[in-house]
C-alpha cells in the first residue's frame, strides 16, 4: 500500500520524489512558462489550485469509484477545477492569463495532477491527500520558479520583470538589473535553453544526494537506487 | 445487453459529469460579469495608446462603425471595426484595426490611429509570434521603434519610402530582423491607402447616424 506519515510526503514531494527533477511530469508547461518567474508564478499558482482540490474531491470520493471509472472521473474532476482556475485568472490577471495562453487549459492534461490522484488521493484520507497536494505542488512550482529565476537573469539579465500582471501596480518596478542594460542572451529565452538549465539543476541535486549519501553511509545509498527509478503510474516500492 | 454494471457505470459517470457542468456553469455565472470588464480593460489600454492625447469624451471601445467587405483583404481582417475617437461629438480620430501576414511567424495585428487629415497618429502591434528578443523590437515595450510612425502620411512620405532602409526606404530595420519590420510597414502602408479610400464613407456615415456636421477643417487637408 501507499500509505505515509506526513514527514515523509514532505520529504518525497520536495526532495526525493519531485515531480519536475525525478519524475519529470509536467515537463511542457515546465519548459514552455520558465522563460520568466511571473508566468512560472502565474502557471504555479494554477498547477498547486488544481492539485489541491482535485486530491481533495478525489479522496472525498474514492469509496465510490472503482475500476474503469477511475481515470474518466478524475480527469472530469481535474477539468472541472482547471475551468474554474481559468475563470478565475480572466477575472483577476486578465493580462497573465493571456500571456500564457494554452498552458492553463493544458493543467488538465498535466501527468503530476494525474499521478497524485491515481497513487495518493484516492487511498488516503482528505486532510492527507490535501496536504501531498499542496506540497507536490510546491515541490513542482519550487523547480518551475527556480528554472524562470535563472532563465529570466541568463536571457534579459534582469529579474522579477512585469511583476504588476500578478502583484498589481504596486509591483511595477521590482524589476532589478542584475547585467548592464541592454544585455541579452537569446539561446537561454527559448526551449533549448531551458532544457539545458533543468539538466544543470538535476545534476546539482544529484551532487547534493551524492554527497548526503557519503556522510550517512552506504545502507542509505543502496535504499535510494530502488525508489530512484522513474514511474509515472503506480506506487513507487 | 449490458449487464448491471455498465448501467450503475452509466449512472455514476452521468452523476459526475453533471455535478461538475453545474460547478462550471455556477462559477461562469458568477465571474461572467467581471471577465467583461476585464476584458474590456484588456482591450481599452491599446486603444488608448492609438488615440490622440486629448480628452475625448466618447467611449472609444464601444462607438464604432462598421468596415465595408470588400476592404476586408486590404487589412489583412477578416472582421472588425473602427473605432472612433470623438470630442463632445466630434470626430477626431479613428482606429483601424490590421493584420500583417508576411511576417516571420504567422500574424502581425496592429492598431492604427489615424487622424482625419491621413496622418497616423500612433501604431501598436496587439499580438504577434515573432522571435522573442530578435523580432520583437516593434512592442513599445522593447523599443522606440514603432513611433517613428507618428505623423507620417501619404502625404510627406513618398510610396517608395514605406521600406526598410536597407531597401531604399525610410524606416529602420531591427539588428538581425528585416522581415517582420518590412511586414508592418507594408500594413500599415496598405492601412493609410484604405483610410483614403474609405474617408468620405466614414464621414458621410457620421454626418447620417450622429446628425452632426463635420466642419470643414476635418474634410480639408486632403
Amino acid at each position: 500500500m501507499y500509505i505515509r506519515s506526513y514527514k515523509s510526503i514532505l520529504n518525497n514531494g520536495i526532495w526525493e520524489e519531485n515531480q519536475g527533477l525525478i519524475l519529470f511530469l509536467g515537463l511542457c508547461p515546465l519548459i514552455a512558462v520558465s522563460n520568466s518567474v511571473v508566468k512560472a508564478l502565474g502557471l504555479s499558482i494554477a498547477t498547486m489550485f488544481v492539485l489541491l482540490f482535485s486530491n481533495i474531491t478525489i479522496s472525498l470520493i474514492k469509496k465510490r469509484v472503482s475500476g474503469i471509472l477511475k481515470i474518466p472521473i478524475f480527469i472530469i474532476i481535474i477539468a472541472t477545477f482547471t475551468t474554474i482556475i481559468e475563470l478565475f485568472m480572466k477575472v483577476f490577471m486578465y493580462e497573465l492569463y493571456i500571456l500564457l495562453g494554452i498552458f492553463i487549459p493544458l493543467i488538465i492534461v498535466n501527468g503530476l495532477i494525474l499521478n497524485r490522484a491515481e497513487i495518493f488521493a484516492c487511498k488516503n484520507s482528505v486532510v492527507k491527500s490535501a496536504f501531498d497536494g499542496l506540497i507536490f505542488g510546491m515541490g513542482f512550482s519550487a523547480v518551475l520558479i527556480t528554472l524562470s529565476a535563472v532563465r529570466e537573469i541568463l536571457s534579459v539579465g534582469k529579474i522579477f520583470i512585469n511583476m504588476d500582471l500578478l502583484f498589481g501596480s504596486a509591483a511595477v518596478d521590482w524589476s532589478i538589473t542584475i547585467f548592464s542594460e541592454g544585455y541579452s542572451f537569446l539561446l537561454f529565452m527559448l526551449p533549448p535553453g531551458a532544457f539545458i538549465l533543468l539538466g544543470f539543476l538535476i545534476a546539482l541535486k544529484n551532487l547534493i544526494d551524492g554527497k548526503v549519501n557519503t556522510l550517512s553511509g552506504n545502507e542509505r545509498s543502496s535504499l535510494k537506487k530502488e525508489t530512484k527509478r522513474v514511474r509515472t503510474t503506480g506506487p513507487v516500492a | 445487453m449490458f449487464s448491471g454494471s455498465v448501467w450503475k457505470n452509466i449512472a455514476v459517470l452521468g452523476i459526475v459529469a453533471l455535478i461538475s457542468g453545474i460547478t462550471v456553469f455556477t462559477v461562469h455565472a458568477i465571474t461572467k460579469g467581471y471577465i467583461i470588464k476585464s476584458e474590456s480593460r484588456y482591450a481599452k489600454r491599446f486603444l488608448f495608446q492609438v488615440a490622440p492625447n486629448a480628452n475625448y469624451t466618447n467611449d472609444i471601445l464601444t462607438d464604432t462603425i462598421n468596415i465595408p467587405k470588400k476592404y476586408f483583404s486590404m487589412l489583412g481582417i477578416e472582421s472588425g471595426e473602427i473605432h472612433l475617437v470623438k470630442i463632445n461629438g466630434k470626430l477626431i480620430s479613428i482606429i483601424v484595426p490590421s493584420i500583417a501576414y508576411d511576417g516571420y511567424n504567422g500574424k502581425i495585428k496592429i492598431l492604427v490611429g489615424i487622424n482625419l487629415d491621413g496622418s497616423i497618429v500612433s501604431v501598436r502591434v496587439v499580438a504577434h509570434k515573432e522571435t522573442q528578443e530578435l523580432g520583437d523590437k516593434m512592442e513599445v515595450v522593447k523599443s522606440d521603434w514603432i513611433l517613428n510612425f507618428n505623423k507620417k502620411s501619404l502625404n510627406n512620405l513618398e510610396p517608395k519610402s514605406w521600406k526598410v532602409k536597407k531597401y531604399g526606404g525610410y524606416f529602420d530595420q531591427f539588428t538581425g530582423a528585416t522581415i517582420t519590420p518590412s511586414a508592418i510597414i507594408k500594413q500599415i502602408h496598405e492601412t493609410l491607402k484604405y483610410y483614403e479610400m474609405d474617408k468620405s464613407r466614414i464621414i458621410k456615415e457620421l454626418d447620417v447616424f450622429n446628425e452632426i456636421k463635420v466642419s470643414n477643417n476635418f474634410e480639408g487637408g486632403n
